[in-house]
């Protein structure tokens, strides 16, 4: 009884989890669309759907872009709205338990280990769920409700904007756990409000880190090796933060 | 049987609990007593796995705590503050809890929430519970599971009359079925009614051991 009622809470989470992720694609695409629409009114050049995804996800190529520019604070909310909903819902399993529900749970397991992987929930699939409805909702509207005056693109150049937006997605779900791990550090350390502000800071610091940086990129949609710089990077730093989380992450008791 | 081997814990140079060595026998209810901040509270967490202690050994049936098994097997605590999850009803805390071992069902639950005095606030937010509620409510989650050992501090704290009489005698019946309980509690008159054995602390130190009569 038990475990259909946990099976069936899971799915609900994970519905509740697409819903974020498909509302939030949405209000990107409207204020991306607002927001490069301003600029195609005085320019020549014909946009496609690439600049309206450079304008929500942000990309690293201000010189080739005229919309993009480095003094306009304007430009982050989008990208900041993706990335700060994505390390809420990676995090939202352990910043919602209050520090001292965890001796409810050492007291029902035998290790540890077992309890931080309680306390952290499935937050690796709510990641997958959010980063993907988020992704497949602006493929979509950009199908549908292609603003007037986009290009149409020719099925391979088509097929390489759904090549990257799939590929710039897992290294966004690595991105995201990356942060939630560093977040969960700071949680057992120093509790939810610091792990908060920790996960904040970590978004801005990868914004302003890759955004100084050339030919290599972190979190931004430069798709100069097709993300793989991306997504190796991240993957690494995942898999040091959970050797990490594992090897400090507990949640003493003593004071 | 727990056994506590010369355990000693420090806190920035202070010493919380000094070289205490001390066999806790299956099936009894032992009180520990003692001024605040002497130790209490702390000697039970070092029992239970829930902090690690500078020296000294804990063993659990044969099984070092800490080193061969992390946490006190088999075991319904109640240790510092409430720590429920404040948006979700009593019931749902319960239940979320019980899904970690996932050995009983609804019904057991609600058992334990009426042996508890706190059946009629099931579907009640947590943050609208008074702090008597939360506390059977803590109870409740340390008894549901019918484990073989209990470790309660303060088990009494914040519950009008009728809620010590009512703790007091979901606490009998455990004691009779044959579970280990270990108690602490500023009331005298809860240790005589309930513990076989009566623990004295003082400055992180047992400083006497004796038959409750």
């Amino acid at each position: 009884m038990l475990i259909v009622n946990l099976r069936y809470k899971k799915f609900i989470k994970y519905v509740g989890m697409a819903i974020i992720g498909i509302l939030v694609g949405m209000l990107a695409f409207w204020l991306g669309t607002i927001k490069i629409m301003n600029y195609m009114e005085g320019s020549v050049r014909v946009y496609n759907k690439f600049d309206l995804i450079n304008i929500i996800f942000l990309t690293d190529e201000f010189s080739k872009f005229e919309y993009l520019s480095r003094s306009d604070i304007s430009l982050f909310f989008l990208p900041f709205l993706f990335w700060g909903a994505g390390i809420m819902i990676a995090s939202s399993e352990f910043l919602l338990k209050p520090r001292s529900y965890i001796t409810y749970v050492y007291s029902r397991v035998n290790k540890k280990s077992q309890a931080m992987r309680y306390i952290k929930g499935d937050s690796i699939m709510m990641t997958i769920v959010y980063v993907f409805s988020f992704v497949l909702t602006l493929c979509w509207c950009l199908d549908i409700f292609l603003p007037k005056g986009f290009e149409i693109m020719q099925r391979a150049q088509e097929s390489m904007f759904f090549l990257h937006m799939g590929l710039h997605g897992i290294a966004a779900v690595l991105a995201v756990l990356v942060i939630g791990e560093i977040m969960f550090l700071f949680y057992c350390k120093r509790g939810v409000s610091f792990s908060f502000m920790g996960g904040i800071m970590m978004i801005v610091v990868l914004f302003l880190v890759d955004m100084q940086i050339t030919g290599w990129n972190l979190i931004l949609f430069t798709p100069l090796y097709y993300f793989l710089d991306s997504i190796c990077s991240m993957l690494l730093c995942y898999l040091v933060m959970r050797k990490m989380n594992s090897l400090f992450g507990k949640i003493e008791l003593s004071v | 049987m727990i056994q506590l081997e010369h355990v000693t814990k420090r806190l920035k140079n202070q010493i919380i609990l000094n070289n205490i060595s001390v066999n806790l026998s299956e099936g009894k209810c032992y009180g520990i007593v003692g001024y605040n901040g002497c130790g209490k509270t702390m000697l039970l967490r070092a029992i239970c796995g829930f902090m690690s202690i500078d020296s000294g050994e804990v063993i659990v049936d044969g099984k070092r705590i800490g080193k061969e098994q992390d946490f006190l097997p088999e075991a319904g605590v109640i240790i510092g503050e409430t720590g429920f999850l404040n948006g979700r009803t009593g019931f749902e805390n319960l239940k979320i809890l019980a899904e970690i071992r996932n050995r009983i069902t609804d019904e057991d639950i609600l058992k334990t929430m009426d042996s508890v005095g706190i059946l009629y606030a099931k579907d009640k937010k947590v943050r609208k519970y008074s702090l008597g509620m939360k506390q059977r409510l803590r109870l409740a989650q340390a008894l549901m599971e019918d484990c073989g050992t209990l470790v309660l501090d303060e088990p009494f704290n914040a519950l009008d009359k009728e809620g010590i009489h009512e703790i007091q005698q979901c606490l009998l019946k455990a004691k009779n079925k044959g579970k280990t309980i270990l108690l602490t509690s500023h009331d005298d008159r809860n240790i005589t009614l309930l513990c076989d054995r009566v623990l004295e602390m003082d400055n992180g130190e047992i400083v006497s051991e004796r038959e409750n009569k």
